[in-house]
């Protein structure tokens, strides 16, 4: 049977001392994380370390969740949180080639399938060159699917000025990935 | 704000389908009508597909295992901070006499005297004096952490705020103990030990007052840097804290960087131009 509980009823429980119950939220939202973090750091070591280090502030912070918003607003604050810390003590990005021979490693392609992973290279590279709350937003929105009203959540912005976010990100996006694709606009 | 201007704010919600049916169809109406949003409406809309294509590899299976593992040690101990020293590699009799080993020889025989009392005198069937010999015990086990954390030694302190996480039922005394910690301790491994010790309790609003108000009296600006991030994580509402923190005179460069990285970060005006 599938487990009915609400992440917020989990969490209360995990806040309550029921700390195995966290294992059920790591289950439910770790993929989410590791995404979250890989489209923002494009290292799939540094994003599962990070992932994992959600979970244990969860647990730190534990005893302050109020249960008040969705779960994964305040789930997706403390790794937005840590991904300013993580590029504070990096000060840039770190580069996106690892990550893509990553990709084409993992198994050999026909030639259309080669085209596509190319521009998916050129999108990931072009996301990463978009300012962080910009990128967030559309990270939150287009990859994470997360309603509008959550991203101003987890922002702490109104919903208007996330429109205009992600806007503003798909509009860059395209011109970052015209030039790097070496098409005219 | 121009019809353009409007269709431009609902472009994203409609590609979402976040939209309701009348701007869903003044949307339409008005892509049809002015080729110049049409255009960038098709520039979006392509852009936003192609993200389909972007691949992320799966995570390695370790993760799963490093995370139970985790969990496990976590529900162990209950620790939140690795201790942030080695046990002294001083001879077996060093070690003897040192004031943790001593509190804790203690602790281990009253434990002992308590449980043989049970198992040979049968004298404690009541619930009522097991209820006194514990909370006997708890006295103890509260002395002897609070005489650890007045030692001289920071590597005691160092233990007693251990101990100190490790009991769930901490008492105001304990906790006035880690906030003076916080405050006065000369060590800042010890000051941020109380510091990690309290941040389990940081659903008080007396709790956060008190980590917030020892900023001015750390001399690190490790410890303030920390303390920052503890705001950030902790607070309602960190901006206003972060700007009062801001005004600290001679403040260290390195903090006053940190402040502002976060404000700029939590602070999101609804006009603001975009960083």
């Amino acid at each position: 049977m599938a487990e009915q509980r609400s992440d917020i009823d989990i969490m209360k429980q995990v806040r309550d001392g029921k700390i195995n119950e966290m294992s059920r939220l790591y289950e439910r939202h770790h993929l989410k994380l590791y995404h979250f973090f890989y489209h923002i750091v494009g290292n799939r070591q540094i994003s599962e370390d990070l992932t994992q280090e959600v979970f244990l502030r969860m647990l730190r912070f534990r005893r302050s969740y109020k249960g008040n918003a969705p779960f994964v607003c305040w789930m997706f604050r403390i790794a937005r949180n840590l991904s300013f810390d993580y590029f504070r003590s990096r000060r840039s990005l770190e580069p996106l080639d690892d990550v893509d021979a990553e990709l084409i490693s993992e198994e050999p392609n026909p030639f259309e399938q080669m085209h596509q992973k190319q521009e998916a290279q050129f999108l990931q590279s072009a996301i990463a060159q978009l300012p962080t709350l910009q990128r967030e937003a559309l990270i939150f929105s287009r990859f994470e699917g997360l309603p509008l009203k959550e991203i101003a959540e987890i922002q702490r912005c109104p919903v208007n000025t996330v429109k205009v976010r992600i806007h503003r990100a798909v509009k860059e996006l395209s011109g970052i990935f015209m030039n790097m694709a070496g098409i005219n606009q | 704000m121009n019809a353009c201007e409007k269709i431009k704010q609902l472009m994203i919600p409609h590609l979402l389908g976040e939209t309701q049916s009348l701007h869903h169809h003044q949307i339409e109406n008005h892509l049809r009508e002015c080729p110049r949003c049409h255009e960038e409406f098709t520039q979006i809309s392509r852009v936003w597909n192609k993200l389909a294509d972007v691949q992320v590899p799966a995570p390695s299976t370790s993760l799963a295992n490093s995370f139970h593992s985790v969990l496990t040690q976590y529900q162990r101990s209950h620790w939140e901070i690795k201790p942030t020293r080695s046990l002294p590699l001083g001879s077996l009799s060093s070690l003897w006499f040192s004031p943790v080993w001593r509190v804790a020889a203690a602790a281990v025989m009253i434990i002992i005297t308590f449980f043989s009392g049970l198992y040979f005198g049968n004298a404690f069937s009541s619930r009522a004096q097991l209820a006194q010999l514990q909370s006997e015990l708890d006295d103890t086990r509260r002395l002897a952490i609070m005489s650890l954390m007045k030692q001289s030694s920071s590597s005691d302190r160092l233990q007693a705020i251990y101990w100190s996480e490790q009991w769930q039922e901490s008492g105001d005394d304990m906790q006035n103990a880690l906030e003076q910690a916080l405050r006065y301790d000369p060590n800042t491994n010890v000051r941020l030990a109380a510091l990690r010790a309290l941040q389990p309790l940081a659903h008080q609003a007396q709790v956060r007052h008190a980590i917030v108000t020892s900023f001015d009296q750390q001399t690190s600006p490790l410890m303030q840097i920390e303390i920052i991030d503890f705001i950030c994580m902790a607070e309602d509402a960190p901006e206003k804290i972060l700007l009062q923190l801001k005004e600290t005179p001679r403040l260290h460069t390195g903090v006053r960087q940190h402040i502002e990285w976060n404000l700029k970060n939590l602070k999101t005006p609804f006009h603001s131009k975009e960083n």
